[in-house]
Parts: C-alpha cells; sequence; structure tokens
C-alpha cells in the first residue's frame, strides 16, 4: 500500500467520523435542548422556569418540591404520581400498570417517568411544599421490644421541621454489605408534633428487610441520617366526639403522636386506643399509655393479646384487636377511626368498622 | 452494472423469496430473543423497518459518491457500521423529541438493531448486487417488511404456544428453532415466483 | 444470544440491594429467564403448573391469615402468617405486594416458607428465584409439599 491510499484512507475515515460527530452534536443540540420551560404550579401559584431535559421527579426535587416516591424513578413503586393539566404527552407504557382510569381523566401522571419538554401546567398538593431534606444526627437508639427499635434523631442546629401528628418520613440508608445503592423506606414519626427539632421513629425490624436490617445492625449513636418529610394525609381531623384508634406492632408510631396530640391542644375528644399484638414482649410503651390514661380520663388504653403465654400471666383482653374491637365499639356515630398497622390487620379491622357504620370518610390509615 | 430489474419486484421478492430471516438468516439475535411477546415484537419489527429504509438510502449515496470514486471499496464496512450507529442515535433523540409515544414504545430496541446484522447485510447485498438508489431503497423496505413479516409471525406463534402443553425439551429456543425452520421451509413455496439471486 | 432489552431493568431489580437486601438470584449465574424455563420445566415433570402451585400457596397464606401471627391448622398444614408494614415491588414491575411471610409446616416434619411476592413471581412469572436466594424454593419439592405427590 503507498503512501497516498494510506493518506486517502485516513483522510476519507477522518472525513466520515468527523461529518459523523458533528451531524450527531448539532441534533443533540437541536434535538435534545429543550431550553428554559416554565412549570405552572396549581393555576399560577407557582411558576418555576427551568432546564428542560430531565425527568419531573428530579426537576422538581431541583427545585425543592419533592414528590413521595419508594423507588427513586424504576418506575416500580407507582407512589410519585402527579397530576400534569397540560405538557405532558400521551401516557407511556411505564405508567399504564398504575395509573387507573379514574386517576387517567384527572389526568395524574408518574413524575419519575415524564420527561420536561415544553411548559407545563401541574397540580400539587400545598402540603408537598411542607417537604424537606434534613441530615439529621442519630441521638438515641433503643429496643423498644426484641424487633423494635426506637430512634431519636436531632434535626440539624438551627433547623425545625412541621409537621401535622400522623405523618411519615422517608429515610434514607447508607450502602451497606451487599446493598450498594442508597434506598429508602418510609417510616411513620411517633413524637410529639410541638417538639420540632428531634424527631423519633419506630423501626421494626423486617426479615431480609433492606431497610430495617441496617437499622437495626448497621445503625449507631452519632451516625447522620438522611430524612424527607413531612409526608402523608394520616393526620387528626376531629369531626367527632371520639377516636378509635387501633394499632398493630410499630404502627404504635403515629398513634402515640396524635394521642400527644390532642392531648396537648386541649381537645375535647374521648380516645380509645386499642393496640394488638401477639404476646407480653411484643408490647410496650404500656407504662406510657398507662399514665396518660391516669392524667387524662378522656383516653383510654386497650392492648390486646392474641395468645399470651401462661408465664405472662395476663389481665387484659386476651384475643384479636378485631374481637376487641367488636365488643367494644357499639357504632360508628360520632366517631373516627384512626389505624396503622399490617395489611391482613387493617382489612379484618376496617371490615368490623364498617359493619359498625363507620364509613370511607371517618375512617382514615397510610396506604404504604 | 446495474442489473435491469423492476423495483417493485425487488421489493416483493426482499419480503417472499430472499426474506431477510427465513432465507438469509441474518438479524437472528434480535429475532429470537425480542419474539415472546407479540406486542414488542411488533414494535422491534417496525424499528428496524424504519432503520433499515434510512440506512440503505443513506449509504447508498456514501458508496456511490465517497467511497467509489477514491476506490476505497475496504473502507465501506467500518463507514457502513459508523453511518448506521449513528442514524440511530439521532433517530432516538428525533423520535424522544417528535413522537414520544413512538419512542416509548421502541426506545429500548433502538440501541440494538445497531448491531443487528440484517441492516448491515442488506447495505451490502445492495452494493454488491449494484442497486441503483430507487432499487436500494425499495430493497430496503422491502427486507425491512419481510424481518418485521418473520418477526411477528414467530412472536405470534411463541405467544399461542407459551401456554401449550409441551416436551420439556421442546420448549424455549428449541421450539424458536423449529418454528423458524418450519417457516423457512414454507417460504420455499415463494421461490417459483422470481428469484433475485 | 443477545439480551431482549425489556429484561435489563428487571436482571437490574432482582440484584442483591436494590429491591431487597439479599436480592432474588442468590448465588445462581444463570440468566433469569433461563432459569424460569429450566423450573418450568422441573415443574411439568412433577405434573402441575405454575397457577395450580401459586392458587394452592394463596389459599395456605389465606387460611393463615384468619389468624396473623399465630399458627393456624389447615388440611394438614399448620400455617403461620406474619405481617409487616409496607409493600414491596415486584422486580417485573407489575405489582406492589404487602410484606407477608408464610410459614408452613407439615405433618411429617417438612416446612417450607414464603412471601406474598414469592406467590406472584410463580404464578405471573414462573419464577421460582435463582439458587442461593432466601426465598428460592424448589419447583419440585414444592409440588411434592402442597400436593403431597
Amino acid at each position: 500500500m503507498d503512501f497516498q491510499a494510506i493518506l486517502k484512507t485516513v483522510g476519507i475515515l477522518s472525513l466520515v467520523s468527523a461529518a459523523l460527530s458533528v451531524i450527531i452534536s448539532i441534533a443533540e443540540g437541536v434535538l435534545n435542548n429543550y431550553g428554559i420551560v416554565e412549570l405552572d404550579i396549581n393555576n399560577g401559584k407557582k411558576k418555576l422556569q427551568v432546564k428542560g431535559g430531565s425527568s419531573l421527579l428530579s426537576t422538581l426535587a431541583s427545585e425543592k418540591i419533592f414528590i413521595p416516591s419508594a423507588c427513586g424513578g424504576k418506575a416500580t413503586c407507582g407512589l410519585c404520581k402527579v397530576s400534569v393539566q397540560e405538557g405532558a404527552g400521551p401516557l407511556l407504557m411505564t405508567e399504564e400498570p398504575y395509573i387507573t382510569p379514574e386517576e387517567r381523566k384527572q389526568n395524574m401522571r408518574l413524575s419519575c417517568q415524564i420527561k420536561v419538554k415544553t411548559n407545563m401546567k401541574l397540580l400539587i398538593p400545598e402540603a408537598l411544599f411542607n417537604i424537606r431534606e434534613f441530615i439529621c444526627e442519630l441521638v438515641e437508639i433503643e429496643d423498644m421490644t426484641y424487633d423494635i427499635k426506637r430512634l431519636r434523631m436531632k434535626l440539624p442546629e438551627g433547623q425545625t421541621i412541621d409537621f401535622k401528628a400522623g405523618q411519615f418520613m422517608q429515610f434514607y440508608t447508607k450502602p451497606y454489605g451487599k446493598v450498594k445503592e442508597e434506598v429508602f423506606r418510609a417510616y411513620s414519626i411517633s413524637s410529639k408534633a410541638t417538639e420540632k427539632d428531634h424527631l423519633e421513629l419506630l423501626i421494626r425490624l423486617v426479615p431480609n428487610g433492606i431497610c430495617t436490617t441496617y437499622v437495626h445492625t448497621v445503625l449507631k449513636v452519632g451516625d447522620k441520617v438522611r430524612l424527607s418529610g413531612p409526608y402523608g394525609d394520616f393526620y387528626l381531623r376531629g369531626d367527632c366526639e371520639e377516636l378509635i384508634m387501633i394499632a398493630g406492632g410499630s404502627g404504635l408510631a403515629p398513634i402515640r403522636s396524635l394521642v400527644y396530640d390532642v392531648i396537648e391542644k386541649g381537645l375535647p375528644h374521648k380516645m380509645r386506643f386499642f393496640f394488638g399484638a401477639n404476646t407480653l414482649r411484643d408490647l410496650y410503651y404500656v407504662d406510657e399509655f398507662e399514665q396518660i390514661e391516669k392524667d387524662y380520663p378522656q383516653f383510654k388504653f386497650i392492648p390486646c393479646l392474641a395468645r399470651p403465654e401462661p408465664s405472662d400471666n395476663w389481665q387484659g383482653v386476651t384475643g384479636f384487636v378485631t374481637v376487641a374491637l367488636q365488643d367494644q365499639v357499639d357504632t360508628g356515630e360520632g366517631k373516627e377511626a384512626y389505624l396503622c398497622g399490617s395489611p391482613g390487620m387493617l382489612d379484618a379491622c376496617i371490615k368490623i368498622l364498617k359493619e359498625k357504620g363507620f364509613t370511607d370518610e371517618t375512617i382514615f390509615y397510610d396506604k404504604f | 452494472m446495474t442489473p435491469n430489474i423492476n423495483p417493485l419486484i425487488i421489493f416483493i421478492a426482499s419480503i417472499f423469496t430472499s426474506n431477510m430471516i427465513l432465507s438469509n438468516f441474518l438479524g437472528m439475535c434480535s429475532y429470537l430473543s425480542v419474539s415472546s411477546e407479540y406486542k414488542t415484537a411488533n414494535g422491534l419489527g417496525m424499528a428496524v423497518t424504519l432503520v433499515l429504509v434510512l440506512t440503505t438510502a443513506i449509504n447508498w449515496l456514501i458508496y456511490t459518491y465517497i467511497i467509489v470514486p477514491p476506490e476505497l471499496y475496504y473502507l465501506q464496512y467500518i463507514i457502513f457500521i459508523m453511518v448506521i450507529a449513528a442514524l440511530v442515535q439521532i433517530l432516538e433523540m428525533g423520535l424522544d423529541r417528535y413522537s414520544p409515544d413512538l419512542h416509548a414504545k421502541l426506545g429500548i430496541f433502538l440501541p440494538l438493531i445497531t448491531v443487528n446484522c440484517a441492516i448491515l447485510g442488506v447495505t451490502l447485498f445492495m452494493v454488491i448486487r449494484h442497486y441503483n438508489f430507487v432499487q436500494s431503497l425499495l430493497f430496503g423496505l422491502g427486507s425491512g417488511l419481510g424481518w418485521w413479516l418473520a418477526i411477528n409471525m414467530l412472536a405470534a406463534m411463541r405467544e399461542k404456544l407459551a401456554s401449550a402443553k409441551l416436551p420439556p425439551g421442546v420448549k424455549g429456543p428449541a421450539l424458536s428453532f423449529i418454528i423458524t425452520g418450519i417457516m423457512a421451509m414454507a417460504f420455499i413455496g415463494f421461490s417459483g415466483i422470481f428469484t433475485i439471486q | 444470544m443477545k439480551q431482549n432489552p425489556k429484561d435489563i431493568p428487571v436482571v437490574e431489580s432482582l440484584r442483591a440491594g436494590i429491591l431487597t437486601r439479599d436480592g432474588f438470584m442468590g448465588e445462581d449465574t444463570r440468566p433469569f429467564t433461563q432459569i424460569i424455563m429450566d423450573d418450568a420445566a422441573l415443574l411439568a415433570s412433577a405434573g402441575t403448573t405454575p397457577e395450580e402451585v401459586a392458587d394452592k400457596m394463596t389459599e395456605l397464606t389465606k387460611a393463615g391469615l384468619t389468624a396473623t401471627g399465630t399458627p393456624v391448622d389447615y388440611q394438614g398444614f399448620t400455617v403461620t402468617v406474619e405481617e409487616y408494614m409496607g409493600k414491596l415491588g415486584c422486580p417485573f414491575r407489575d405489582h406492589r405486594a404487602p410484606k407477608r411471610n408464610t410459614e408452613v409446616v407439615r405433618k411429617d416434619g417438612r416446612q417450607m416458607a414464603w412471601t406474598d411476592l414469592t406467590i406472584h413471581l410463580i404464578k405471573q412469572h414462573g419464577f421460582f428465584q435463582g439458587k442461593g436466594s432466601p426465598y428460592r424454593l424448589e419447583p419440585d419439592r414444592l409440588a411434592a409439599f402442597l400436593f403431597d405427590k
């Protein structure tokens, strides 16, 4: 091969590849550049100028608006739904499984799947604007039972959190062991809503659980933990005379916060708290609730043990929490029910409550 | 040099008598791996057809005006592949912008097309057979439609057979090969109509 | 054979530390599509189908749910269901299963355990998980266990 041929080869090759890369970068500049677009939130209440090209979820997060999400943009949780009135384009295949026909009518979309390309009109519940991120310090970690730990975290100096009793936070783990990426899970706040510089969570160990294993085996006092919140619409409505509260396991957390909320606000509601557990060793916070019972006659604490051991010497209600509900709650008239626990327990309790005359409007529980 | 064949005959022949999969056995890997579901197979077929038409057109121009004059025939492979890769990338960006729905449907298949041998195969056939521009264009379109037809047929049959009671050894890839073989034999039946090489 | 691009996010979700702590693959190095095919053959030779197996498992879990946390006797099985709060996404992203563990013991001492997600994976995807995964169920043993063959 002579010199001229080599030159020609190199020349043509570089020419073609240069031309192609120029074409690609021009195409990218033209096709992938959506410029600055405007996000109109809640009919003009808030207007954001953002750079297009990323997902709506991350674009909003960079503007400090946190949409609840449990999978981090992988389209497996279906929680990051946002009502997009204009500018989202057609429903994508990845969204289809998560959007019900009713939500379709409300233009609900998965914000992690849709890309910000043009001006958009969004409807976002006001409550979400209150959501912020906190890097807290773990100041206490305590065993409440053999599988439930209480975490007490201090907010960074000078920061406070405003939450409604009953709401939950998202807790982010750091990578550990086989877990190479950050994951997060939702946990209800168990501390008082008036205590604005600390947060407490109750976390039950789930076998092979990704986040609970981290909390139970890796986390120690002094560690920094990342939280975001508050989330959720599980909080006191109070449009009634009596509150029926039902919890199992770590479901006690939001109920504790709710009870203190009623007491500290001096609200007149009567409260009955049914707490379901298997044996005595699953019960916790008993002394505290009994003390509240003594100090505030409006509050009744009713722990129920499904199968107390003979050694437990149990004097209280024996049987499932549903049995106690059936016996002790006569009617749904003038009552609201607040539930937190495992899905099976929720289903069983809701069935009984509905028979008693409670309705979807007077039964409250978290759906996560 | 250019063979004197009616472009329409090339078009029909490339769908039936010299089908990319069933008589040339090109583009087999994505044909086998993306044919378990009819819907996705259909999406891939559509994408392959689109890319085939565009690449044959562009590669014909590049071949005729850039490779032939300096007689650098040995460069054709690398240049053709570069063109295919670049085109797929631009196509992906364009689809995302102007047809997000189609992009959502095809999005994940587009990168796979870059390495689909049927695409390069069609370009090389076009060169070897000295087709002119119109012939190449229809050859590309026909080959794409033929590929699309074949993967759709396989996917439809695999979907039907997914719930059938079959001996364990036949299930999975073995069955796909058997189906493909039988389809290929059936397509021999078309060869009586006319042939192009 | 090239990987179906649709499978890439699934493969990602099956890894340890993505959806669950230990993932769904264990030490298995086969592609999950291969596991599904191998297990389908195993199950077929045991004379049953993923639907039948999954329906029986659901039936047992439902029986255990009548008294969560306590052992329930049901048709020769002793079923204990334990529930946790929250839901777990399916790696094939078509379902969110409640975090619910079912432990079943037979009179002869054989026992097996599964979660609601395990049932969903078997019923909808024919996926019994990779060898070494904490919730891997051997199809032939599972069939024998459920139907006493």
